[in-house]
């Protein structure tokens, strides 16, 4: 008995503790999808002291102070609402706020339920808020701890409707339990991935518009405006992973090679510190907007050899928004083509411009085929001549600089007399010029008032970020007469080996220059440090790097086969082209036996799914059973040891063994005919049947030996009876009951 | 039959499945998050939903292959008292050798039980695979009367709480509910007079007795066995011995209902007319009193004898009265010399023809409950 009562667990006490952890995992789901640790620390905060101070005291708050509180908590939601509009991360706070009062007010079963559903709430809120690999997993061990939790709710919530709130479970009914749910977790996951899998994508997308914020590619900016702090993100969230490939389809990305440009927005017009996109780029764009179906390829017309391609880039953006989102890509692109999904896109080959509008997708794929132009010997002819550009915009200071470098490094500044050939040698002159004299840093400081923020860079401060450099290189190529832009997107330097890609980061937001070294060709300058920038936007490469490369390749696949799964996938798997285990040719048999005529896909997916389910089933009633299965094969090597007079020693015996031994004298009393009743304690059961085995005195003697032993082990804790006895004392009924009938008369 | 198989009605005769009001919820939330998924293309959210289709398959899957093969007995029913909790108990086999059985709960659907009582369902947190197990439940009728439970429900929400299953088992137990037991005062008896007195008279039946009474004269007719020969040789005249008996004085009790019953009230205090009555019967068959109970209009009658099973027997006769019926006409106590009537009746005026040395008004309760603040609600009523 006392063993029992220190195994026995309350069942109030392990569904209390379930819902705890349940609670836990969704505050923390949603506190790591939404990227704000502060929710977390708030939120836990609140949990753990209500649930100290009410829930394991059985003591809820006043029906007044709850009432309160929860008039405010609806107070600060709707203004919060009034603010900022509705948007899952507000609902999520909403419900992880009435989910900490009402932690405050258990008051019965129901209330738990609630409680339940709250934490359900969350997780979907979260889900909807990242699709991040670490939300995934999250959501994943937040399933399985609410699948618990609702499991033990359930049994809770018989116990109280039966009125016995101090019901234990026995260890017999953990295992079961255990099992129980071991086996509805698989079954739930293997039918959830045949659903997952099985239902068609690309129908109904945005049928009901946009829901919630819905995904940014951040840290990256169409506008550059010197001065203004909090642009330059350092946030690792993913934007987008990057594919290179040869001609040849070989993946030629590598570590430590110099970074990839990737191009997003292009600045040609500056006005007092700011860089903007000229008002006479938008109108190709917008006029060339088409829509774009799956698998579509757009090519420039005219001046561009298509054919000429060196690398093909596959660009795989995460959580794009609708409306108008720049596609990022290399310089100089000859080919775009549309992956799985049809997109609505403006273009403009010249300047290397994409533009999604519309409505998008959660992740968007494109390819582009680019030409490496800073491998390619720019021609001249006699009739190349520069494009003009106006020298007299640039501030005479800036120029006098970009003269007085140019002129010191022997090349000849002025643009009326310096040949065209000179023209790159002379931008490489003013990128080394501050590459090597200034500084990087991301501290922002004010622009003093009526100063021009490049000449306040160039002349003051003499340090500052990308933008800077780029502004300042931008100014001074044109001051000597050479065009150039200031280009904004994205440097791929983080690539990693397992998966093949480059994972670009908001902190990989860049700003560099296109200088125009002949004409028509435009080449990649970056005046930024780039040890300095390295130190600052790419991680050290170390014990801790490797754990998160690990992290990045799990992320990747994460992203590959879950975040990324579409039509294309779903094809792929459902049709013959990658294997499948067999299933579909086997699926293709069976459908030729039962409905002559072509293949369809739905069919054959309800075949396949039937298939994966009744193995899954199969499966998960193997994993039910686990326990006793293990039990057997356990008893079976033990008699088998025994018989081969192998001794692991005579230890305590366990629950199990005297378990046994009640089975077997309930299975001898039933072949005896007197079946022993449920309800009906063995003693009195064998006691009353005593004339009914008079023919049997050793067997009645052996049973009540057992009986003897099992009441011992039951009522007292200073008795612990051996294997070895038991073993006997089932030996002894067993031969009893074999011989009794003929041993009797000699006895008497 | 072999063992296995089980008795018969051990068996379920019927399996229903409904959907509960969390599992509506549930669905409704799935579909949000189906249309969320759809519009979205957000595979997580597909995932999700995939997830919850699952559950609901899964859910019905446990839940009816567990209850599959499960075999229920309910165990007979003993008399018990109204306001008084009978224990049901059940035992319950799983006899799938794979699924076990979790979180059922055992009720019982009897319309009259739903209605005239208090029910504690029955709570089963686990029976293993293969394995049986006894709970029991409880049913706390507020009114007598013979009851039959019958139909035996075992319902699971298990795992989920999306779905409740059900079997039905049909096992006819029949439940006699005794009248309520009311907290009596003490001298309601005590104080009737001569109450349950052990007195002696002159036997007129002669000399059975070891105590004597008396010599007296012979008269013609007296048995010559009565003769006492000694003492007529002393007097020189035929006496004979008188012997004593010993005679117990006795109370019945009469319980008067009105000629019909036709307000809520009347049926109170009818019910608080039996109730009194079967409380005072038990009460003196506790005090080996004498006591008889006569009630004319639903023909019953005791004759006074003390034990507690004439108690019993009145009691049981007293629960089964059907106030529903129409009753008789209110007759004369037959009474004894010496014999005292107590008259157990709404209001104090003793009706023709009973002759009551004493009457108990079941609007006072104060005259006759220790506390009447513990009247059972159901004979409370809006008096």
């Amino acid at each position: 008995m006392s063993q029992n009562k220190r195994t026995n667990r309350s069942i109030a006490a392990m569904f209390r503790a379930s819902l705890f952890w349940a609670i836990m995992g969704a505050i923390l789901s949603f506190a790591v999808a939404d990227l704000n640790p502060a929710y977390f620390v708030i939120f836990a905060a609140g949990t753990i002291g209500a649930w100290f101070g009410s829930v394991r005291a059985s003591r809820p708050a006043p029906r007044a102070m709850i009432n309160t509180v929860l008039l405010l908590v609806v107070s600060i939601a709707g203004i919060e609402t009034l603010r900022s509009g509705v948007g899952v991360s507000a609902f999520a706070v909403f419900v992880a706020l009435l989910l900490v009062v009402k932690l405050l007010d258990l008051r019965g079963p129901r209330d738990d339920g609630q409680v339940l559903v709250l934490c359900l709430s969350i997780m979907v809120a979260a889900v909807l808020t990242s699709n991040s690999f670490l939300t995934g997993a999250l959501m994943l061990i937040e399933s399985v701890l609410l699948l618990r939790a609702f499991v033990l709710f359930q049994v809770y919530s018989v116990v109280r409707l039966g009125r016995t709130p101090g019901a234990r479970a026995d260890r017999r009914t953990r295992i079961d339990m255990r099992s129980m749910i071991l086996g509805a977790g698989f079954l739930c996951a293997i039918v959830a991935g045949v659903i997952f899998i099985v239902l068609p994508r690309n129908v109904g997308n945005r049928a009901f518009g946009q829901w919630g914020a819905g995904g940014s590619v951040s840290g990256f900016t169409d506008q550059v405006e010197l001065g203004r702090p909090g642009r330059i993100s350092m946030s690792p969230t993913p934007v987008l992973d990057l594919t290179i490939r040869d001609r040849n389809g070989q993946n030629v990305g590598a570590e430590n090679t110099p970074p990839v440009y990737l191009r997003g927005a292009v600045l040609e017009e500056y006005e007092e510190g700011r860089w903007k996109r000229s008002s006479i780029m938008s109108v190709p764009l917008t006029d060339r907007i088409r829509f774009l179906p799956a698998n579509a390829s757009l090519k420039p017309r005219g001046t561009f050899d298509n054919t000429r391609w060196d690398h093909e880039y596959e660009i795989s953006m995460r959580d794009v928004s609708d409306g108008p989102v720049y596609l990022f890509a290399p310089w100089r692109p000859v080919e775009f083509r549309v992956l799985a999904q049809p997109i609505r896109m403006g273009f403009d080959f010249n300047r290397g411009l994409f533009l999604k509008d519309g409505i998008g997708s959660t992740t968007l794929k494109y390819a582009i085929r680019a030409v490496n132009d800073a491998f390619r010997t720019p021609v001249f002819t006699t009739e190349s001549t520069r494009r003009l550009v106006d020298q007299e915009a640039i501030d005479p200071e800036i120029a006098s600089l970009a003269y007085e470098i140019v002129r010191e490094g022997g090349v000849e500044p002025d643009p009326a007399r310096r040949p065209l050939q000179q023209d790159a040698a002379a931008v490489r002159l003013l990128e080394t010029h501050l590459r090597t004299h200034y500084a990087y840093t991301l501290d922002e400081q004010p622009i003093p008032r009526g100063e021009d923020a490049t000449e306040w860079f160039l002349f003051e401060r003499r340090e500052g970020h990308c933008e800077y450099y780029a502004s300042a290189l931008t100014l001074m190529c044109r001051a000597i007469g050479i065009p150039a832009r200031v280009i904004t997107g994205y440097i791929a330097s983080d690539f990693n080996a397992v998966t093949g890609q480059y994972l670009v980061r908001e902190s990989n937001a860049h700003a560099w220059v296109e200088a125009e070294i002949a004409p028509g060709l435009w080449r990649t300058f970056d005046g930024t440090p780039p040890s300095d920038f390295h130190d600052i936007h790419v991680p050290d490469p170390g014990l801790m790097r490797s754990v998160a490369k690990m992290y990045e390749s799990l992320e990747f696949l994460w992203g590959r086969l879950v975040v990324g799964y579409d039509s294309d996938a779903r094809d792929q798997i459902m049709g013959d082209r990658v294997g499948d285990f067999g299933l579909s040719s086997l699926s293709d048999r069976l459908l030729e036996r039962f409905a002559a005529g072509r293949t369809k896909l739905v069919s054959r997916a309800a075949i396949i799914a039937l298939i994966v389910f009744a193995v899954s089933m199969f499966i998960g009633i193997v994993l039910l059973r686990i326990h006793p299965i293990m039990e057997s094969v356990h008893r079976f090597l033990r008699a088998l040891f025994a018989k081969l007079g192998i001794s692991f020693g005579a230890g305590s015996v366990g629950v199990s063994e005297i378990e046994r031994l009640e089975q077997v004298i309930d299975s001898t009393l039933q072949r005896s005919g007197i079946p022993r009743p449920a309800w009906r304690p063995l003693k009195g059961h064998l006691e009353e049947n005593e004339g009914v085995l008079g023919g049997k005195p050793e067997l009645f003697a052996s049973l009540r030996d057992a009986m003897k032993l099992i009441y011992l082990d039951r009522f007292s804790s200073d008795v612990s009876p051996t294997a070895e006895l038991v073993s006997g004392l089932i030996d002894d009924i067993r031969t009893s009951e074999n011989t009794g009938s003929m041993h009797s008369p000699n006895r008497e | 039959m072999s063992p296995r198989s089980g008795q018969p009605g051990e068996r379920a005769v019927r399996r229903e499945s409904r959907l509960t009001f969390g599992g509506l919820i549930y669905i409704g939330v799935t579909v949000f998050v189906a249309i969320g998924a759809v519009n979205s293309q957000n595979n997580l959210l597909f995932w999700l939903f995939g997830v919850a289709i699952a559950t609901i398959i899964v859910s019905g899957l446990f839940s009816g292959n567990a209850l599959m093969k499960t075999r229920l007995r309910a165990r007979v029913l003993h008399e018990v008292h109204a306001g008084q909790a009978q224990r049901l108990h059940y035992s319950i086999s799983n006899r799938s050798s794979v699924f076990p059985l979790f979180a059922c709960l055992i009720s019982e659907e009897s319309e009259r039980v739903v209605q005239h009582g208090k029910l504690v369902p029955a709570s089963v947190v686990h029976v293993a695979p293969n394995g049986s197990l006894n709970a029991s439940g409880s049913f706390t009728p507020h009114a007598r009367g013979r009851y039959v439970l019958r139909d035996i429900r075992l319902s699971t929400r298990f795992p989920f709480g999306l779905m409740q299953k059900s079997l039905v088992f049909e096992q006819a137990r029949p439940l006699l509910v005794l009248p309520h037991t009311l907290h009596l005062r003490k001298e309601l008896i005590s104080a009737t007079p001569s109450h349950g007195e052990q007195v002696l008279r002159r036997s007129d039946r002669g000399g059975t007795s070891n105590e004597f009474w008396g010599l007296r004269e012979y008269r013609p007719g007296d048995p010559r066995r009565r003769i006492s020969w000694k003492h007529s040789a002393r007097r020189h005249d035929l006496v004979v011995i008188e012997h004593a008996e010993s005679f117990a004085l006795r109370i019945w009790f009469v319980v008067a209902e009105p000629s019909r019953i036709e307000t809520d009230e009347d049926r109170i205090h009818a019910e608080r007319a039996i109730a009194i009555a079967a409380g005072l019967l038990d009460q003196a068959g506790r005090q080996s009193t004498p006591v008889g109970l006569w009630y004319p209009q639903r023909s019953i009658r005791f004759d006074p004898s003390s034990g507690r099973a004439q108690a019993g027997r009145a009691a049981r006769s007293l629960a089964l009265i059907q106030l529903d019926e129409p009753s008789e006409q209110l007759t004369n106590v037959p009474v004894r010399t010496r014999d005292r009537v107590v008259l157990i009746q709404r209001g104090s005026r003793v009706p023709q023809p009973i002759q009551a040395s004493r009457v108990i008004d079941t609007e006072r309760p104060e005259d006759w409950m220790v506390a009447p603040e513990t009247l059972p609600e159901s004979l409370k009523g809006k008096v």
